[in-house]
């Protein structure tokens, strides 16, 4: 079933539908101011929708192509692409998000490279979240109640076959892949499953994000993180927010101003 | 003339009797205040005059801490040969209440005393000191006994004071029901208790000094902390101070003086504090530092609903907001000069949101400011932001709309400020090349309607997801556990059910069953089985199929007595004898004795 949602799980109003197409009217004409400022009240009236989102990352995209940039506006394209890639169920929205975000994040690598700076603008989750993220979480829960079946269906199988000796050898063999494949699949829905429930993540939304220690002191040696990056998001505290970006953050906690953050909206 | 002179004789005598009578009563003034306030001071002084010195001054009486006394100093003198004492105490007030003193001296060899003194302490601020008057210039306690016929002693001469001047005019809105400090405090206040971000909030912190003495004076002043606000002074001069009246503060005149005005603008929601100003006070009096109160102003954001797109938190104010573009028709390419004019009281905002559209290109503006305190009451002014804007395209080129969002807290509403610019002609012309390389690529069109949010379900949400996990493998490990178990429990009752003492019971039943019944033969047999299994049991001897002596001895071996031995095994020949006799003559008798005697064997094994 769809529905039209915000994030404190009521429905979308007339005014809402309003808003989001007088900013697809101002993005189609051009005018970028215009179709920013819409489709942030949108967002400010708590209006959860993968194509707000999209747009939205379309509007600031739009007002750097046409030279008006104002700092922070591609890391606001890419948190609108990553939130439309998130909320997204059709796979055509999911691929014009990831080919949205390629050429944003190219753009800051481009930037970055002429400053000087690491060219690294995403970085990748560590191997075994790589490997959870590879399938979805209602997959991997299916595949754990399948190997479930199979293992009670070849235990009874072994224990039953007591003569046939082929029959026992190939009920132990499927006892043991359906146990290590059950194993797996389950430990993976539970990765899935808490980052689902208890993962926040943002996107850095300034050119600028040094991160720092828990004093707003900046980090020796370090270096700001690309504007658009992907965080972790691990606590809160007052004005800084403890973040994790791949090594960053993994060995001596990092923070960076809640202010160069944008949290990802996830669907209620 | 008899009568005058007699009368005058009388009269005579009856005056140097008094004389007389009074010569050695000396003049006792007691002078001391009835009221004074908690850390006042005053002095009760005590006035001796008589034909001798008087000595030894003391107060008598209980203090309950109500005051403190220092003192007596004592001063002496002989004035035209008649000796004046004084005796001076200092006391000050310390807690409300009241005590009584009597005092006393020495004279004469005697001690004499005066009438007692009640001395109210009451707290500070609240004793409104009266004008002296020509009456009381002794104090209310002063007591004076008269001089010789009645007449009032030489050194109280009276002169009259000029009438006391009018109260001077307070300001109502100044009064205090009490003063938190005695000499000068400090008192600051708000307009209001509750803003929004941005909103203009008007602090004052003034400076009452009482009006009875000498103005203290100040120095080391610390100012009110404010790091939440935005702070704009609305003094005209903020080093002199402007005085603004008196008040009536507990009853008592106080001179009141305005020490800061300031507009603040709240950068946050929250409940803000306007932290405490404080200075140095130094007068005859005392010293000391004088705090104002902080203050809390409830601090939130405008209301959401009606708040127009586009409003950032903290424009509040009442503006206008005013545009000219020149000029109106350039070559593309060039550019045009828009200025933005934002007038009215506030907290001015810094810059605009600009509409940025394809073929339009904003430089940074130029900022004037002529922002200012526009009176007592108000922060404001102009601020003018002129804008350099580069056409890219040709044709009427529309500039758009400048938009400005406020909150006016006048009207306790949102206003739209919006100007537009209007449309500039571009003639043709040529543009410098401009390096294509740093545009994005294209990027995918934008969405045309809401997409919505499927509802999304997970198996593992539900609880019997895990229990599906395990189910499977706990329920065959539940059977396997349980057949396994089973079949243990059989086993274990087969093999108990085989035991040797089961077999032995087993077959002594038997051994009377058969007794009982008519085969003898049977009956033999069965005692025979019993026998065996007996020895077998009590002893581990296995008495089957070896001979007689070997059965004996293996009995005696393993223990039985011979006679028990030989009876086992005389048992066991006679019952095979009767089993295989080819007769059954003899009948169950025998074979019932010997059961008996096999019962009784097996007894003793």
């Amino acid at each position: 079933m769809v529905a039209r949602a915000r994030s404190d799980g009521g429905a979308l109003t007339p005014a809402d539908t309003d808003t989001f197409a007088e900013g697809v009217r101002a993005l189609e004409a051009g005018n970028a101011s215009d179709a920013i400022l819409a489709f942030e009240a949108l967002a400010d009236r708590g209006a959860v929708d993968p194509n707000a989102s999209f747009d939205r990352g379309l509007a600031y995209a739009l007002r750097v192509r046409i030279g008006a940039e104002q700092p922070g506006d591609l890391g606001r394209a890419a948190h609108g692409f990553e939130e439309a890639r998130d909320l997204a169920t059709d796979r055509e929205t999911r691929t014009a998000s990831t080919h949205a975000l390629t050429i944003v994040r190219g753009e800051v690598a481009r930037r970055r490279a002429r400053s000087g700076d690491p060219v690294e603008v995403e970085q990748s989750p560590p191997p075994h979240v790589a490997v959870a993220r590879s399938l979805e979480e209602q997959t991997w829960a299916g595949i754990a109640i399948a190997m479930a079946c199979a293992l009670a269906i070849a235990l009874v199988v072994r224990s039953g076959a007591s003569s046939a000796r082929r029959v026992r050898i190939g009920a132990t063999i499927a006892f043991a892949l359906a146990t290590l494949v059950m194993a797996a699949s389950t430990w993976a829905t539970a990765i899935r499953r808490s980052e689902r429930l208890g993962l926040v993540e943002a996107v850095v939304v300034t050119p600028l994000a040094r991160p720092a220690d828990a004093n707003g002191l900046a980090l020796q040696p370090s270096t700001p993180l690309p504007e658009g990056a992907r965080v972790q998001v691990i606590e809160q505290n007052g004005g800084l927010s403890r973040i994790r970006w791949g090594s960053v953050g993994s060995d001596r906690a990092a923070y960076l101003p809640a202010s160069t953050l944008r949290n990802l909206t996830k669907a209620p | 003339m008899k009568h005058t002179l007699a009368s005058f004789l009388a009269l005579l005598v009856l005056l140097v009797t008094e004389m007389i009578a009074r010569a050695d009563t000396p003049n006792f003034v007691v002078n001391a205040p009835t009221t004074i306030e908690v850390n006042e001071t005053s002095t009760l002084k005590v006035t001796v005059t008589g034909a001798e010195m008087a000595d030894d001054p003391q107060l008598a009486g209980k203090n309950n801490g109500t005051i403190a006394l220092a003192g007596p100093s004592t001063f002496s003198l002989t004035l035209q040969g008649n000796p004046i004492f004084t005796a001076t105490w200092t006391i000050q007030g310390r807690a409300r209440g009241s005590i009584t003193v009597t005092p006393s001296v020495s004279y004469g060899g005697k001690r004499i005393s005066g009438s007692p003194v009640t001395i109210n302490v009451v707290p500070a601020g609240t004793h409104p000191k009266p004008v002296p008057s020509p009456s009381s210039q002794h104090g209310p306690h002063h007591q004076q006994q008269q001089g010789p016929f009645g007449f009032p002693f030489p050194f109280d001469i009276q002169i009259d004071e000029p009438p006391r001047p009018p109260p001077p005019k307070t300001e109502p809105d100044l009064a205090l029901d009490s003063a938190p400090a005695s000499i000068a405090f400090l008192r600051a206040t708000i307009d209001k208790k509750n803003a929004v971000v941005g909103e203009q909030v008007i602090l004052e912190i003034d400076l009452y000094a009482d009006a009875a003495y000498d103005e203290p004076d100040f120095n080391d002043a610390h100012e009110a902390s404010t790091p939440q606000f935005v702070r704009r002074s609305l003094m005209k001069d903020d080093t002199k101070l402007e005085r603004i009246g008196n008040a009536t503060v507990g009853g008592r005149i106080w001179t009141v003086k305005r020490i800061r005005r300031a507009a603040l603008f709240p950068m946050e929601a929250g409940d803000l504090v306007i932290s405490a100003m404080n200075l140095n006070m130094m007068s005859a009096r005392g010293s000391g530092v004088r705090f104002s109160d902080p203050i809390t102003v409830h601090v939130t954001e405008p209301p959401a609903t009606g708040r127009p797109v586009g409003y950032a938190i903290g424009d509040v104010g009442e503006y206008t907001l005013a545009a000219e573009v020149a000029p109106r028709e350039v070559k593309r390419g060039d550019v045009v000069s828009v200025t933005v004019a934002i007038e009215g009281n506030g907290n001015i905002p810094a810059k605009l949101p600009l509409p940025a559209r394809k073929g339009i290109e904003w430089m940074d503006a130029e900022v004037h400011d002529r922002i200012g305190r526009v009176d007592g009451d108000h922060w404001g002014g102009t601020r003018t932001l002129v804008y350099v804007v580069r056409l890219l395209d040709e044709g009427d080129v529309d500039l758009g709309d400048l938009a400005l969002p406020v909150w006016n807290p006048q009207k306790n509403a949102y206003d739209d400020l919006r100007a537009t610019l209007g449309k500039v002609h571009v003639l043709p012309g040529t543009l410098p090349t401009k390096d294509t390389s740093a545009e994005l690529p294209p990027l995918p069109p934008a969405r045309g309607s809401l997409a919505g949010l499927a509802t999304r379900t997970h198996l593992d949400d539900s609880p019997f997801f895990w229990m599906g996990l395990l189910a499977p493998a706990a329920i065959f490990a539940s059977a396997a556990g349980a057949r396994s178990a089973a079949r243990r429990a059989r086993e274990r009752w087969a093999a108990r059910a085989a035991s040797p003492e089961r077999e032995l019971a087993r077959r002594m039943r038997d051994a009377e069953d058969a007794c009982a019944a008519n085969d003898a033969r049977a009956a033999d047999a069965s005692i025979v089985r019993a026998l065996e299994q007996a020895t077998i049991v009590k002893r581990n001897v296995n008495v089957r199929g070896v001979t007689k002596t070997e059965a004996t001895r293996a009995l005696e071996d393993a223990g039985v007595k011979g006679e028990v031995a030989k009876e086992i095994t005389t048992l066991l020949r006679e019952c095979e004898e009767s089993r295989f006799s080819p007769s059954d003559k003899d009948g169950m008798e025998p074979a019932r004795r010997r059961w008996s005697r096999a019962r009784e064997a097996m007894e003793a094994l």
